[in-house]
């Protein structure tokens, strides 16, 4: 009954806690998404203020019938970037682009979910492998296993079409590939040193 | 199933994190069975470590560090808050602003577009007529003026070049007053202004003069200023402010050629509607009513013609001058259509 699209019905003939609830659904998720673009702070306040006072302001003209998740990241990144850019332009740097911006993917410290013994030692190797990607390939990765969304609406966030966005996410697993092809090797000689210094 | 299963038989970590089924599983553990996956791993064992790891990578990116910021959610609503209403208000004046500039610029659309199709109607060569009776006051695009009298005609190119001289062409009659353009010193040809008229070519700098072309004889009076006159025949002569310079052209063989002085306020006395018909002769009536008027004037008695008058007619209306000539002279005036018969009481 409290499904995002009921909420936003709700919202949309101006029931103000139901637009609260969207706001608290999603103003901490938007920050850290916003947060990997860039570190200034201000940008991201702004972009997630304008975001939800033009939701608010602009709520009669929006479409009744949207995936909210999808649509929320999608306004709120197009905001972000713009923002950014501006602030860049300021700055007199030239070849500003969505494409030239950074993304960033921070492990966890904390490990004690993974029961893996060698869990170090993966986060390690994916970090390096992350590293490899391009920005808009972790940015896929980010938004299907973190955010959770599907490639349609990754593409639709990203403004790619799905087949790109496919392509970016299949030349992105080399990357892991890469990193992790040896594995098994590694662990062999991780164990024979093990054995050997005991 | 089998087949669903040996699909599995050869897939490493990268493959595993690949497949949307093995994704779905891991990120959604409720709502999805383990069952085929259990069942994956009892069959190919050596698939363990691979699925393990594909399903670790997932689960430290699941788990990624986020970022917090420094202001809370109550008080980013807060913000939010207080933003809708300064938002609502810009809106409100922006909206105004909207159809304001809408009507502006299709008022500017409109306009623009009556100012380009003047332009490109003024482009190429000007010709300006006046009918019979007639008088038009002409701006040329020099800010020189022209007054041109009844039945005249004067051709002139509306884009005059920096680097030429200035040209009209004239039939007829019509007074010039010459811009001055050239800078102190710095004479150069396009400051020309070339008045076109018979055969007889009048280059100029800024001055007034008036040009009468009417049956083959060609008076230029000059008031101000300077005018250099060049015919074809190898006439070349500057004429000073105050003569008038009559010029034949029907004669030939045996050019009249003279100098006179002129007086400005009888010669200029067309372009105040007046003529002036000081020891002017009928004979001069006669052509003022066939040049400018259009009329064709039978006068029976050839003595008649040289009968002197003084005094101004006022010529805005044949009427008029008709009237003044009827009592002056005496005479019996009878007009039928384009025709006016004088003849003698």
């Amino acid at each position: 009954m409290n499904s995002d699209q009921q909420i936003w019905k709700m919202f949309q003939v101006g029931h103000e806690p139901s637009f609260k609830i969207l706001f608290e659904r999603y103003n901490k998720l938007l920050f850290n998404y916003g947060f990997k673009f860039t570190q200034n702070e201000e940008i991201i306040e702004d972009s997630i203020q304008e975001l939800f006072v033009k939701l608010w302001c602009n709520k009669d003209s929006l479409s009744s019938d949207v995936a909210v998740k999808n649509y929320l990241f999608k306004a709120f990144r197009r905001t972000l970037i713009k923002k950014i850019e501006q602030s860049l332009r300021r700055a007199d740097v030239t070849n500003s682009s969505a494409d030239y911006l950074p993304f960033t993917i921070e492990l966890p410290h904390d490990l004690s979910m993974i029961r893996h013994e060698r869990a170090l030692e993966i986060k390690s190797k994916l970090d390096q492998a992350l590293m490899q990607m391009t920005a808009r390939q972790r940015e896929i990765i980010h938004l299907r296993f973190f955010e959770e969304l599907s490639y349609d609406e990754i593409a639709g966030i990203m403004a790619l079409s799905t087949k790109d966005t496919y392509k970016l996410y299949y030349r992105a697993l080399d990357s892991l590939r890469k990193h992790f092809g040896t594995f098994g090797l590694l662990v062999l000689f991780y164990i024979l040193n093990q054995l050997r210094y005991n | 199933m089998n087949s669903r299963l040996s699909k599995y038989k050869d897939y490493k970590a990268a493959d595993f994190f690949a497949d949307e089924d093995f994704v779905l599983t891991a990120l959604m553990p409720e709502a999805t069975s383990n069952d085929f996956w259990s069942e994956l791993h009892l069959h190919y064992p050596h698939l363990l470590d691979e699925m393990a790891l594909a399903k670790t990578w997932i689960l430290l990116i699941q788990n990624q560090t986020t970022a917090q910021s420094i202001l809370s959610s109550e008080e980013r609503w807060n913000r939010i808050q207080a933003q809708i209403p300064i938002y609502e208000s810009k809106k409100q004046r922006s909206r105004i602003l909207r159809t304001l500039l809408r009507w502006t610029a299709s008022a500017a659309a409109i306009l623009l577009f009556i100012m380009v199709a003047y332009d490109v109607s003024q482009f190429g060569t000007k010709e300006t007529n006046t009918a019979f009776g007639e008088q038009r006051l002409l701006s040329l695009p020099d800010s020189s003026i022209i007054r041109l009298n009844s039945n005249s005609h004067i051709t002139y190119v509306r884009s005059w070049k920096t680097d030429k001289p200035r040209e009209v062409w004239l039939e007829g009659e019509g007074m010039f007053e010459v811009k001055h353009t050239a800078v102190k010193n710095r004479l150069r040809e396009s400051d020309f202004f070339v008045v076109h008229v018979g055969d007889l070519s009048l280059t100029v700098l800024g001055t007034k003069f008036n040009v009468k072309d009417r049956r083959g004889r060609i008076e230029v009076a000059l008031f101000e200023g300077s005018v250099r006159i060049q015919g074809q025949n190898g006439e070349d002569r500057i004429l000073k402010p105050g003569e008038t310079f009559v010029y034949d052209t029907s004669a030939k063989a045996n050019q009249v050629v003279q100098v006179v002085t002129n007086d400005a306020n009888r010669v200029l006395s067309w372009t105040r509607g007046e003529l002036s018909i000081e020891h002017n002769s009928l004979a001069n009536i006669v052509d003022v009513l066939e040049d400018n008027y259009g009329y064709q004037v039978v006068v029976e008695d050839p003595t008649l013609l040289n009968k002197r008058f003084t005094g101004v007619i006022p010529v805005k209306k044949v009427d008029d001058i008709l009237f003044v000539i009827k009592h002056t002279m005496n005479v019996n005036i009878e007009m039928k259509n384009k025709q006016i018969i004088i003849k003698p009481n």
